[in-house]
């Protein structure tokens, strides 16, 4: 056996890094080609949008508004990130998204916190959230639940809202067995017997079970007892304290383009259905049209506009955080959102 | 089929035999994986079919494979994307390995100090440290970086300081005995036998790049396989999820493909003794 000649490996080996350095330096350097195609003439200013979750047909005025160009055309370059942890409103606060999209029952703990971020606008009036099970259970009214086996992550929210609920209609709370689930297929999980009902979005969950999937659904639906339980705003979307008194123009200009998008998904579901799926093709178009429709008529009050919020919501949420023990009890709701930013 | 017992006997001096007779050697040595793979494919599918389970809980693999056909546009920018992260993350964290192993096996004291530090550096659980690299870094490709370059900097650093403190004494001793510096040391005997544990360790950081790469992007990403992945599950579309998996592990094998042709490039000698190690053992005992 010879030995290698000893200038040859290190050598190689050099040679092989830089080539390969070289090649990854030669691919492209943005990191989102969909949105890059979105974007017209003149780069805008950059404007980074924080999602509370993934994309669905809660986000579809921001994609129909982004597919559009409509955006770019307002003179801003928006991109659009997805993290899959919660903390938009830290992040936003921190600066590394200028808007967020969020919710009521995160707010105004982050509020509490010492997180200075405010409400600019609802992407819904009315909560869409719902508690649902497979129809072989039979769980259409609070008092259903009794004896039930409820998967959920977890929070002292979950358990005030059904003990409410169940209260209210005179039920005992106690029978309920609390699952803590993470982040799994809620049918597959009811229909593999794990537990019976679950907190959802009637418009994605709870729809595509019944309508894409076939599998046929109960609903007790947080809209239909706000009698008994506080509406509030969920998604909503949020800005940093510093943004709205250094750059209140930048909060305009965006929502005003936004609402621009919801509101074509009022007046045109299917337009705005499609223009999602080609901003996100990795979502299911066909629960991406079916969710779309049926938000369409959700998103705006009968004779009010897209992103317009109520402060006697904001006030009897927090209201019942406090009493549940969720906040503190100095937690102002009034002072969690503001409507000037909305487009008059 | 030779006999074990008269290799045993020949003389020390000649060098050992190829094993086998010819028509064994010839078998394809990628067949025995595929053909079982394969197998197990096609029981998948059977079983999807005959027990009617829901494409949520188990896709079969022709509506995987459909997946795959239908999204190929979509997933092959994804791929670039999470590719790039973890070849360039898989770069930088072998060079600080490889930089420590010479550190480590330069001093005793530095590898006493050293040493357990980057065992324990392992022991974070990564979804715990990403979240907190976004935190100190923000968005952009740094953090997911930094996830695949801490990955990958451990077996390299482990291997190459095995195969530095392991240098053949004898040598070292001749180039010192033929007037050799420190220098000469280094560049005759310690870097050519460092070569295979760097390339050791490297196949084994080069396995899950990929995958450390797709968990940094589930920290907030714009463009990613990991991306993809939520995407999908969050629709629901498994499906699309396992397509998604399909071409990770397909990219992973081609990158640890990719360092072992690097290192038949590096280190032609280490390809001739693994095939006679392999002929070796391939000798059932009994």
């Amino acid at each position: 056996m010879s030995r290698p000649m000893p200038a040859r490996p290190p050598l190689l080996l050099a040679v092989a890094v830089a080539g390969v350095l070289a090649l990854t330096a030669c691919s492209p350097a943005s990191d989102d080609p969909v949105s890059d195609a979105a974007t017209s003439d003149g780069p805008g200013r950059p404007v980074t949008v924080m999602l509370n979750w993934t994309p669905n047909a809660h986000h579809v005025g921001i994609y129909a508004a982004l597919a559009n160009g409509w955006y770019a055309d307002a003179g801003l370059d928006v991109t659009v990130i997805e993290p899959a942890d919660a903390g938009v409103e830290q992040a936003v606060a921190a600066g590394a998204a200028d808007i967020g999209l969020a919710q009521a029952e995160s707010l105004l703990p982050a509020r509490a916190a010492g997180v200075p971020v405010v409400s600019v606008a609802t992407v819904l009036p009315v909560n869409d959230s719902t508690l649902f099970g497979l129809a072989s259970d039979g769980i259409t009214e609070p008092r259903d639940l009794e004896g039930t086996r409820y998967g959920g992550f977890g929070g002292a929210l979950e358990t005030e809202i059904i003990s409410a609920l169940m209260r209210c209609d005179g039920a005992d709370p106690a029978t309920v067995e609390f699952v803590t689930l993470g982040n799994i297929d809620y049918l597959a999980g009811m229909q593999a017997d794990q537990f019976d009902t679950a907190w959802v979005f009637s418009g994605w969950d709870a729809l595509r079970a019944g309508e894409v999937e076939g599998v046929p659904v109960d609903q007790i639906r947080f809209a239909d007892h706000l009698d008994c339980i506080p509406n509030w705003y969920t998604p909503l979307v949020l800005a940093a304290e510093d943004t709205l008194a250094d750059d209140p123009d930048l909060v305009d200009a965006f929502l005003a383009v936004t609402a621009r998008g919801y509101e074509l998904a009022v007046d045109d579901p299917a337009t705005a259905a499609s223009l999602l799926s080609a901003e996100v093709p990795e979502l299911d178009a066909a629960l991406v049209d079916a969710a779309v429709a049926y938000y369409a008529p959700l998103f705006v009050t009968e004779g009010g506009t897209w992103g317009e919020q109520d402060e006697a919501t904001w006030t009897a949420f927090a209201e019942f955080l406090s009493q549940a023990g969720i906040v503190d009890s100095d937690v102002d709701g009034a002072q969690a959102f503001t409507n000037e930013h909305l487009p008059q | 089929m030779t006999a074990p017992a008269q290799d045993a006997a020949a003389p020390a001096a000649t060098a050992p035999r190829p094993a086998g007779p010819r028509s064994r050697r010839a078998a394809a040595p990628w067949l025995p994986p595929v053909a079982l793979l394969v197998g197990l494919v096609a029981l998948w599918e059977l079983v999807v079919v005959l027990a009617d389970i829901p494409d949520y809980v188990l896709p079969a693999p022709s509506e995987v494979a459909a997946a795959l056909v239908r999204n190929a546009d979509v997933l092959a920018g994804h791929t670039v994307s999470t590719l790039t992260t973890a070849v360039v993350g898989l770069v930088a964290g072998a060079s600080v390995g490889v930089g420590l192993a010479f550190a480590m096996a330069a001093s005793t004291s530095l590898r006493a100090a050293l040493y357990p530090l980057v065992v324990v550096s392992q022991s974070i659980p990564m979804v715990v440290l990403a979240p907190l690299f976004v935190v100190w870094f923000g968005f952009g490709l740094l953090p997911r970086l930094l996830v695949v370059a801490l990955v990958s900097f451990f077996p390299v650093a482990v291997a190459t300081v095995g195969a530095l403190t392991s240098a053949d004494r004898d040598q070292v001793d001749l180039v010192r005995a033929m007037g050799g510096s420190r220098r000469d040391v280094m560049r005759h005997v310690l870097l050519p036998g460092a070569v295979p544990g760097l390339f050791t360790g490297l196949k084994v950081a080069a396995s899950y790049a990929m995958f450390a790469a797709v968990v940094g992007e589930w920290i907030g990403a714009s463009s990613g396989l990991g991306l993809y992945l939520e995407r999908s599950r969050a629709s629901f579309a498994t499906d699309q999820m396992f397509a998604a998996v399909v071409v990770i592990a397909a990219v992973s094998v081609l990158l640890v493909g990719l360092v072992f042709a690097a290192e038949r490039l590096a280190a032609p000698w280490r390809v001739a003794e693994r095939a006679r190690d392999h002929a070796a053992a391939s000798r059932a005992p009994w």
